[in-house]
């Protein structure tokens, strides 16, 4: 276990300085002076001097990235010039309301795509099955900002019982979880339901029945612990489609996060807000897909006890 | 003693699998049909419809702002979508809007296309270190929430059709390189391959005329699969402003235009939305459904 | 003997795309308490269809029981919810690849125990305990501390030892084994069916072997239920079938069939494919690769009847036994 969680300790690592690379890279692949770029055009001369200054665009190309590289290792992003604060303490107060519109999304996610899965595996081929599967068809082809919209126009605009907008009571969640839980839902509802019709054929299901287990336990224990190992990977995967889900949920609800942070920080071109929250999003999700690949190596004792 | 094991068929286990491929098959068919007749309506709609509805985006009429479905208009013609926030009539802004997401979404996969193919090739067909750096560089991209670099990107070339285009290619070639790359090491290994390199064809002829040709079909199934989730994320990049600019009536930008005018005209952001999922929907049937049809394998993808 | 099991012109059929395949056509045979039959063909005869229908695991929704009857110990197996609560505490079975058919998941102490856990009731440590003296009966050198070992972690012998283990787990009166030797080295298939051999004595249990090699069960068989594209061709105590065949198809899995070849007698395997099931021949399916076989053979399909020879337990469906016993090595 030790040399496994010490490879994708590695892996995760390399995939943050990749993400920080390409950030830094694709601000100097941006035709013109990037201090004007990321300073908008109505930036005074002494604005601009400053950022050139603090970015090292004076120097060699290898500098200024080692100069950016250095930045980040001390989460320095600059100061905000707009909102007067740390860019990076700007982006902390928002992590708290993204981590909990994020968290009850997966948990709902989980808690219905995985038995609605389980049962149209088990009723493959039925109209339960193919009600099921254009359900799910249909979530991940919803765009989430129209279905936000629409959650607002039944439940806040018509119906009157939810809140359309903001946050603080446990009723400003119900409509911005379920926009952003829907598509992922419906991914997990088809990697569940695929997932366990490959195992259901396999020798140990087989074994389970013949050793006289009921159905519930063949399926819940013996199938679906098989099943769910290649499912956390691609779960892990997708939850950064659902990560980059909160910044279009946090904008059409106007919900207090990193996401509607950042779409506000381009709107007013403070890019230190911009690249600051990026990485931290990223940062996340490298760390959801570590402990994921953890939690994988805990499914599978093939992989953990490989490494020893 | 006669080897019967030599013809292994157990039944047990050679049975399910024809019965799975035998529904499968057929509903496919179904699946096929009903994609193919969908997005035809759709691309039809695209090419021609703004010949037909005429649209003007500098045409305001603020007689007929905010008129809701099948009203009819002050020039006595009939809005059937109803009207937005300037009179504009909203069913003659959505067949633009179809030109704009299947321009986008075409434009877009020949570029992640042309990027992928070209990587995964090269990666494939060198092998050696090359193989090693591009695809490190596929599992870091996977890894990396491909809206945000998206957004990120967007957010520093500014709103503007190309642009889109560009963003959205760059999150997207990975799937292209992971199938081109797997044809080009399975080709590769093929004979006729060693046969024609023995014969002193040289690289380009080899790549061009062995290794491409076999990554057409499974890259246009990818394409079929991959077009909706384009089309999906050109859409929600128009509604944060970072996709096409406010002028272009894409669905995006409609949808976002809709959401200040949630009170008195549901109709501009819903009808919009319902024809994006629409269409999604079906490119997602038909992908999923050429995908079981020909190439199975690339479930995984 | 008395009968522990009975199966009764058991018919058992699959939907495939080419048509419905009948694995199982009408075979009948019976197991005694305490005896070791070997249930013998090759792939596709529906030996291992057969065993899935006693235990009441044919693959659904693919596979369903048409027809006959199955009774163990004077009860229906095939009404439903008969054979739940006989599956795994009276009737158990071994299958013949012990890799797929380990929980690869799961430590194998935990596999066993379970048996103890869901049919018992017992408690984590009286199963963990249980499953350890298990282990120490179907020779796992360190038993206590293979507990926690995985399936992946084994060596195939020691893999279907552990599944041994595990059916024997609540004593049953009938153990199926199917193939058990099959996927193993050479030098281990004595050792398991040495095992099986000496268990089924300290157990007094029923065995019935499902095999497609005649000499893997000629030691430890009683008796021989010989199958051929879903039908029992022949049916015997196993010197008998062995000395005096008295189907075509026994004999030429015996080695040889004699061809009358002019003067001499000359040894060759039998001829032509297995049956496709999709398309069985008409009458007896064996008629296309038998030497035998006259116009009666084309049309009429044979039934297991006594052959001309004693015992009249020996029983073969042919028309024409007396050809292959007079030929006989």
């Amino acid at each position: 276990m030790g040399a496994y969680v010490v490879r994708r300790l590695v892996f995760s690592l390399f995939v943050l300085w990749g993400a920080v690379t390409i950030i830094f890279v694709v601000l100097r692949l941006v035709p013109g002076d990037p201090a004007y770029i990321m300073l908008g055009p109505d930036a005074d001369q002494a604005q601009v001097d400053a950022l050139r200054a603090q970015l090292g665009l004076d120097h060699s190309l290898i500098q200024q990235y080692a100069t950016y590289l250095a930045n980040v290792v001390h989460l320095d992003f600059g100061q905000s010039f707009r909102l007067n604060a740390d860019s990076m303490s700007l982006v902390m107060q928002r992590v708290p309301a993204t981590i909990q519109l994020a968290t009850t999304a997966l948990l709902l996610s989980l808690l219905i795509g995985l038995p609605l899965g389980v049962i149209a595996a088990l009723r493959a081929h039925s109209w339960v099955d193919r009600t099921i599967s254009v359900f799910s068809l249909m979530g991940q082809s919803t765009p989430s900002f129209w279905l936000g919209i629409v959650l607002i126009l039944v439940f806040a605009r018509g119906l009157k019982v939810l809140p359309s907008a903001g946050s603080g009571t446990w009723s400003h969640l119900v409509l911005p979880t379920i926009t952003l839980a829907l598509p992922f839902l419906a991914i997990l509802v088809r990697l569940t339901r695929s997932g366990l019709l490959e195992v259901v054929h396999e020798g140990y299901v087989q074994t389970a029945r013949a050793k006289g287990l009921g159905e519930g336990i063949v399926i819940l224990v013996h199938a679906l612990r098989n099943a769910l190992i290649p499912i956390v990977t691609v779960v892990g995967l997708q939850f950064g489609a659902l990560l980059g889900g909160t910044v279009i949920v946090e904008t059409v609800f106007a919900w207090p996060g990193v996401g509607r942070l950042l779409i506000d920080s381009i709107g007013r071109r403070d890019y230190g807000v911009v690249q600051a929250s990026i990485l931290l999003v990223a940062t996340i999700f490298v760390v959801i897909n570590l402990l994921v690949d953890l939690l994988y190596g805990f499914l599978d004792p093939r992989v953990r006890l490989a490494g020893d | 003693m006669t080897d019967v094991t030599s013809t292994e068929l157990d039944l047990t286990t050679a049975t399910a699998p024809l019965v799975k491929s035998k529904r499968r098959g057929r509903a496919g068919s179904a699946r096929i049909r009903f994609g193919f007749v969908v997005i035809t309506v759709y691309v039809v709609a695209a090419i021609f419809g703004p010949w037909l509805v005429r649209y003007n985006p500098v045409d305001t009429r603020t007689a007929d702002r905010l008129r809701p479905p099948f009203s009819r208009l002050s020039d006595g013609s009939y809005a059937i979508f109803g009207t937005d926030q300037v009179g504009q009539d909203l069913f003659a802004q959505m067949l633009q809007g179809a030109r704009i997401s299947i321009a986008v979404g075409l434009a877009t996969l020949v570029l992640a296309g042309t990027i992928g193919v070209t990587i995964g090739l090269s990666a494939g067909y060198f092998g050696g270190w090359l193989d090693g750096v591009l695809m490190r560089l596929a599992d870091i991209q996977l890894a990396f929430p491909s809206i945000l670099l998206a957004i990120f990107i967007a957010a520093l070339l500014g709103p503007s059709v190309v642009n889109v285009v560009i963003v959205l290619a760059v999150s997207n070639w990975v799937t292209f390189a992971r199938v081109a790359r797997g044809q080009a090491l399975a080709t590769r290994r093929r004979e006729f391959v060693d046969a024609s390199r023995t014969l002193g064809a040289g690289t380009w002829r080899l790549i061009s005329r062995s290794v491409l040709p076999a990554c057409v079909a499974p890259v246009l199934v990818v394409a079929t699969v991959e077009i909706g989730h384009v089309i999906l994320a050109e859409a929600s990049l128009s509604f944060l402003g970072l996709g096409t600019p406010a002028s272009t009536p894409s669905w995006g930008v409609t949808i976002a235009n809709g959401r200040n005018y949630l009170a008195d005209a549901w109709w501009i952001s819903t009808i919009p939305g319902i024809a994006l999922a629409f269409l999604v929907v079906s490119l997602g049937v038909l992908g999923d459904a050429l995908r079981d049809r020909y190439d199975p394998r690339l479930r995984s993808l | 003997m008395t009968a522990l099991m009975r199966v009764r012109e058991l018919r058992v059929e699959f939907d495939t795309s080419g048509g419905v395949v009948t694995a199982v056509d009408g075979a009948s045979f019976e197991v005694a308490a305490g005896e070791t039959v070997a249930l013998l063909g090759e792939s596709g005869s529906g030996k291992s269809v057969t065993a899935q229908a006693v235990m009441g695991i044919v693959p659904k929704p693919a596979g369903r029981i048409a027809g006959g009857s199955i009774t163990y110990d004077g009860r229906d197996l095939l009404t439903p919810g008969a054979a739940k609560g006989l599956r795994g505490r009276e009737i158990a079975m071994v299958f013949q690849d012990p890799l797929s058919s380990l929980n690869p998941v799961f430590r194998v102490g935990a596999q066993i125990g379970e048996m103890f856990r869901r049919h018992r009731g017992a408690s984590r440590r009286e199963a963990r305990a249980a499953a350890l003296e298990l282990m120490k009966r179907v020779g796992i050198p360190a038993a206590s501390k293979r507990l926690d070992d995985y399936p992946h972690q084994f060596s195939g012998g020691m893999r279907q030892r552990v599944m041994i283990a595990m059916a024997l787990a609540l004593s049953p009166r009938l153990l199926i084994a199917d193939e058990p030797t099959t996927a193993l080295d050479v030098t281990v298939q004595a050792q398991i069916m040495d095992l099986l051999a000496r268990l089924q004595a300290e157990e007094g249990m029923s065995l019935v072997l499902i095999t497609h090699d005649l000499g893997v069960v000629a030691d430890v068989a009683d008796r021989v239920v010989l199958m051929y594209a879903g039908r029992v061709v022949e049916t015997g105590p196993i010197r008998e079938v062995y000395e005096h065949s008295g189907h075509p198809y026994t004999a030429g899995l015996m080695g040889s069939v004699p061809v009358l070849d002019g003067a001499r007698d000359r040894l060759t395997p039998i001829q032509g494919s297995p049956p496709d099931l999709l398309s069985l021949p008409t009458g007896c399916s064996f008629h296309p690769r038998c030497h035998y076989a006259d116009p009666l053979c084309t049309t009429d399909q044979p039934n297991l009847r006594p052959l001309p020879t004693p015992p009249p337990q020996h029983q073969a469906a042919c028309h024409h036994p007396e050809g292959v016993l007079n030929h006989a090595p």
